[in-house]
């Protein structure tokens, strides 16, 4: 195919729609977080106020990252996996505790989350080592050893933390990427089995109790509607009773009065579909629709596989943050700590994302070396 | 080697499968999204709504009840509670929170470890709904608390409701209690009240608090506030976003209907009075003979209902439950007895309407009476000579009434007790009356599979035996014959008065049955109960009360059956439970009846002792129906000519015999 990047290249039209819909999104999310947290007290109530801040740090990194060439970014892919993981381990050594979990390093009045860079950090190493690699009809378990043991190292350090939500973040964006080249079916078929003997006992003995109540709760929300079941039903309840127009901006009663949890972070969602109801769920749903197609679209017109799959898996990592949360905050998966791109209170996630649409912008743009 | 290129091809071949996955994710959330705020979007804000809207329960006070002359019988007086406020006291640091325990607990004198029970209690409802901690406060109590208050978080005076029996003691049975309805009678009362009750809900225990409970109870009103998650109120100030607070409007108390009862508290004293003097056990039930208006009831020993509604004193039910004369019982309605020589108003009547004994009919009445191989005892030791029916009515001639029995059909008796309204329930709006009983061939027949001896009948004659009436239908039975065979159903309830004192529901007299009695039957029995009093010989011309025109009749019923032990011995030195009843009915004034009055003395020995009672409640009515007429002064200037006119007739009859 000669037309590979045949959209006009070298024209001057420069495909910046990630960045248009990452600013409608981001422009809505924090007027959203201002109305989630606008009955909190103390330190909640000035997160829209940090959110923007990380914005602007984030345009400055990323606005700077633009001028370099994701070509040198290949060359730095194992470095930068390595600081990650380093930053991981750092992470459990000297982290911050939050509510029993070590999430996060400070750095003086920032602390930052690594496992968040983690997830563009995996989708970055292997495409540098797909990219590196001979080709391949079918990757099969022996070809498929490295990259495997690329990904396995920071999941079990993110689960180690505890966090499940961003190791499975990790684990699906990499299996994305991974299936993406091409995995032969007998592994596959393999695995399949692997699975299916492999989960039952995982459940028994791996996860903690409160994993496993979130599974049961998850089948059954009722089971225990004022317990581990509460989070869902509320949730379900807060969207639901946002009807097709919405309660109306900071009049979202689930949100404002607290009963539904973690409104800034994970719920995010529930709090605007509340407010603005499916109208406003069918603006979010385009616009990220937009930043989905578009990155697929980037990828598709790459012009080396180390973009194409470093793209797709900026393309997979959003895919999965859309679905996983609005799914969970739906009822229709389990609750999983899994924060909405641009619109979850989060400085390292905020950045993390911008990143993403940076890099992914960078892709669509530079398409030869100059 | 595959060149870059190609490589990039076969990859770029993946990518509809990806837009595809893409696609059904999309359209699974948008399906989810509609299902949840399109088609379930109302049930979802209802539920929302119900998180965030808690009602609070406005209490609505009972109707008020009234005497006949509108005296407050039943009222509703604010009550001072204290309360802790979960929420604020909550937010206070803990030495604070200590610190409030331990001085409430001070003020209060109970101890700390209470106070926190029932804060546990609590921990359920939502924290902005108020905990009492105790209820009733003193004023003391109010004036210390309300100075500590600031030093205190969380807690409050609040005022409440607490029913009162303006009167106490008097109308305890008649009146009722209420108490806090019973969570596990909560479904059986719920099934048929007209409106729902709920947990902590006051409902009417006995009495007219019970029987009227839908009148009385008033519709409680409803407050909406906006709480949070954690169950605390959501404060004006704490919102700067007035659009936010979505008002309901709430909805005020509204109190119960009031009662005027038919019931004169004048009488309630009175025969309390005569009841407390002595200690004495029984109860009085007196009627208008007119129409069936109730007069006074009233059942002794009483109890304080007062107790009831805030939550009764242990030791106090313990005192109540322990007492053989059974306080909580109202003896009017729930007791039976046998009516003794009261009955004999029905056997005379009976007798004279069947054409068994007339006017002329005169019997030699000795201490004895054989019938079969049984031989019946007068209670005069010797007999009372020669007796016709009005004398054996006045000197209650037990043999006349041996004899009468003879020719008596037990059936034919029983219908006239009937239509004297014994052996049924009276119909008084009140609950559990309990129907007594009139023997027959077929009750015989159907309780003990046995055939009526004709010597029973005997007994029954002079109202013993199986025979048994509660007070309340020796009441109406002695008002039928007053009125010349109307019986009414005994009404307490004159009408019922909305708030804005509008009448709402006046009730009329109701004719349950009319007995007709020829004049000369009437004549001749009332003339014998006439005497019962004014005879020198009368049976209870003790408490004849010259310038009282009443007519009566005493009975005295076994409690035990006599033994060769108790039979000679005299009443009042027996054990009180086994003393006789003693029963007294009575109607004035004779020639235009007023009032008709029934007394049941427990224990009391013979129907003499009741009278004054009765005689008291007679004169109390008559001296408030005509006040010139009954003065103290009239029947005092009546008392003597009556005791100067007796003196002389006793001088004469000794000239005679000298």
């Amino acid at each position: 195919m000669a037309t590979l990047g045949s959209e006009e290249v070298g024209s001057s039209k420069y495909d910046l729609n990630a960045v248009w819909v990452m600013l409608c999104l981001i422009a809505i999310g924090i007027v959203n977080l201002y109305s989630a947290t606008y009955l909190s007290q103390g330190a909640e109530a000035q997160f829209w106020k940090q959110q923007a801040v990380w914005f602007g740090i984030g345009s400055i990194f990323c606005g700077a990252a633009y001028f370099v060439h994701y070509r040198v970014l290949e060359r730095f892919a194992y470095f930068a996996y390595a600081a990650n993981i380093f930053l991981l381990i750092m992470v459990l050594l000297i982290g911050k505790s939050v509510m029993g979990a070590k999430r996060w390093i400070g750095f003086g009045a920032f602390s930052i989350q690594p496992s968040e860079f983690m997830k563009i950090t995996i989708a970055w190493t292997l495409a540098k080592f797909f990219h590196d690699d001979q080709y391949r009809e079918y990757y099969d378990l022996k070809s498929l050893m490295i990259p495997i043991l690329l990904v396995l190292i920071p999941v079990l350090l993110v689960m180690a933390q505890p966090d499940l939500g961003t190791a499975m973040i990790i684990m699906a964006v990499s299996v994305s990427v991974i299936l993406f080249v091409k995995v032969s079916p007998r592994l596959l078929i393999t695995i399949g089995l692997c699975l299916a003997v492999v989960l039952p006992v995982a459940y028994k003995f791996v996860l903690k109790d409160y994993q496993r109540q979130r599974i049961i709760t998850f089948i059954n929300p009722q089971s225990d509607p004022r317990g581990k079941g509460y989070n869902s039903i509320q949730s379900m309840i807060a969207v639901g009773s946002g009807q097709f127009l919405g309660k109306g901006y900071k009049k979202g009663t689930q949100s404002q009065l607290n009963f539904l949890p973690e409104h800034h972070t994970d719920f995010i969602f529930s709090v605007f579909s509340e407010e603005h109801g499916f109208l406003g769920f069918l603006v979010l749903l385009v616009l990220y629709l937009i930043l989905l197609t578009n990155s697929l679209k980037i990828a598709y017109g790459s012009n080396d596989k180390f973009g194409m799959l470093f793209a797709f898996g900026m393309c997979s990592l959003f895919f999965w943050h859309v679905f996983v949360n609005m799914g969970m905050t739906t009822g229709i998966m389990p609750i999983v700590g899994v924060p909405l791109p641009f619109m979850s209170y989060g400085g390292s996630f905020m950045l993390a994302c911008m990143m993403a649409v940076s890099i992914l912008t960078n892709i669509a743009n530079k398409k030869s070396m100059f | 080697m595959i060149g870059q290129n190609e490589q990039l091809q076969s990859f770029q071949d993946r990518f509809r499968y990806l837009y595809g996955i893409l696609i059904v994710m999309a359209s699974i959330l948008f399906l989810r999204l509609w299902y949840l705020q399109i088609l379930k979007g109302e049930e979802f804000n209802l539920a929302a709504e119900e998180n965030r809207l808690k009602k609070i329960k406005l209490e609505a006070p009972r109707g008020m009840v009234f005497d006949r002359d509108r005296r407050i019988l039943l009222d509703n007086h604010p009550t001072f509670n204290v309360v802790i406020t979960p929420q604020y006291f909550r937010a206070a640091p803990l030495e604070a929170r200590e610190a409030t325990i331990s001085k409430l607990s001070r003020i209060l004198n109970t101890n700390s470890k209470t106070i926190m029970e029932t804060l546990t209690k609590a921990r359920n409802q939502p924290s902005f709904q108020p905990v009492a901690v105790k209820k009733n406060l003193s004023m003391d109590e109010v004036s210390l608390i309300e100075m500590e208050k600031l030093s205190m978080p969380g807690v409050e005076v609040a005022t409440g409701i607490r029913r009162t029996n303006v009167n106490g003691l008097i109308g305890s049975h008649l009146l009722g209690y209420i108490a806090e309805v019973d969570a596990d009678e909560l479904p059986r009362v719920n099934k048929s009240a007209k409106r729902a009750y709920s947990q902590g809900d006051s409902i009417g225990k006995s009495g007219l608090e019970m029987q009227w409970e839908n009148v009385l109870r008033g519709v409680d009103g409803v407050e909406f506030v906006e709480v949070d998650a954690f169950g605390r109120k959501k404060q004006a100030n704490e919102r700067s976003n007035p659009g936010m607070v979505f008002e309901i409007p709430s909805k005020p108390a509204e109190p119960g209907r009031n009662i005027v009862l038919t019931v004169d508290e004048d009488l309630q004293t009175t025969a309390a009075e005569a009841f407390q003097k002595d200690n004495r056990t029984g109860s009085m039930v007196a009627i208008d003979p007119n129409n069936g208006e109730v007069l006074g009831m009233l059942s002794w020993p009483s109890f304080d209902p007062a107790e009831f509604s805030v939550g009764i004193r242990p030791e106090y039910y313990k005192q109540l439950i322990s007492n053989d004369d059974k306080p909580l019982r109202d003896k009017t309605i729930l007791d039976h007895y046998q009516p003794g020589s009261t009955f004999k108003i029905i056997s005379s009547i009976a007798g004279l309407e069947e054409g068994l004994i007339n006017e002329n009919t005169v019997v030699n009445a000795g201490w004895t009476f054989k019938f079969g191989s049984h031989t019946f005892h007068d209670w005069k030791v010797g007999g009372h000579g020669p007796t016709d029916v009005i004398k054996s009515l006045y000197r209650s001639v037990d043999v006349f009434y041996y004899k009468l029995g003879t020719h008596m059909e037990i059936d034919v008796l029983a219908r006239y007790a009937r239509n004297l309204g014994l052996g049924t329930r009276t119909g008084i709006q009140l609950p559990g009356e309990i129907p007594g009983l009139v023997p027959d061939v077929a009750w015989k027949r159907r309780t003990q599979n046995a055939e009526w001896y004709p010597g029973e009948t005997l007994s029954v004659m002079i109202g013993q035996g199986a025979l048994t009436a509660t007070p309340v239908q020796l009441a109406n039975m002695i008002a039928t014959v007053a009125n010349g065979g109307t019986i009414y159903r005994p009404r307490l309830v004159k009408y019922i008065e909305g708030q804005d004192g509008s009448i709402l529901d006046k009730s009329e007299p109701e004719v349950i049955h009319t007995a007709k009695f020829s004049a000369d039957t009437l004549r001749l029995v009332r003339k014998g109960l006439q005497l019962v009093l004014e005879h020198d010989n009368g049976t209870a011309h003790a408490h004849f009360v010259p310038g009282i025109e009443a007519a009566g009749k005493t009975g005295t019923a076994q409690v035990v059956k006599y033994t060769a032990d108790t039979l000679n011995k005299d009443c009042m030195h027996m054990e009180r439970k086994y003393r006789n009843n003693g029963l007294f009915v009575a109607y004035a004034p004779v020639d235009d009846p007023k009032i008709a009055v029934a007394v049941v003395l427990e224990h009391g020995c013979h129907g003499t002792a009741a009278a004054p009672i009765a005689m008291a409640v007679v004169k109390k009515f008559l001296q408030k129906l005509d006040p010139q007429k009954y003065s103290d002064e009239t029947l005092k200037l009546a008392r003597e000519a009556y005791w100067k006119k007796r003196a002389a007739s006793i001088r004469a009859q000794q000239s005679s015999e000298e």
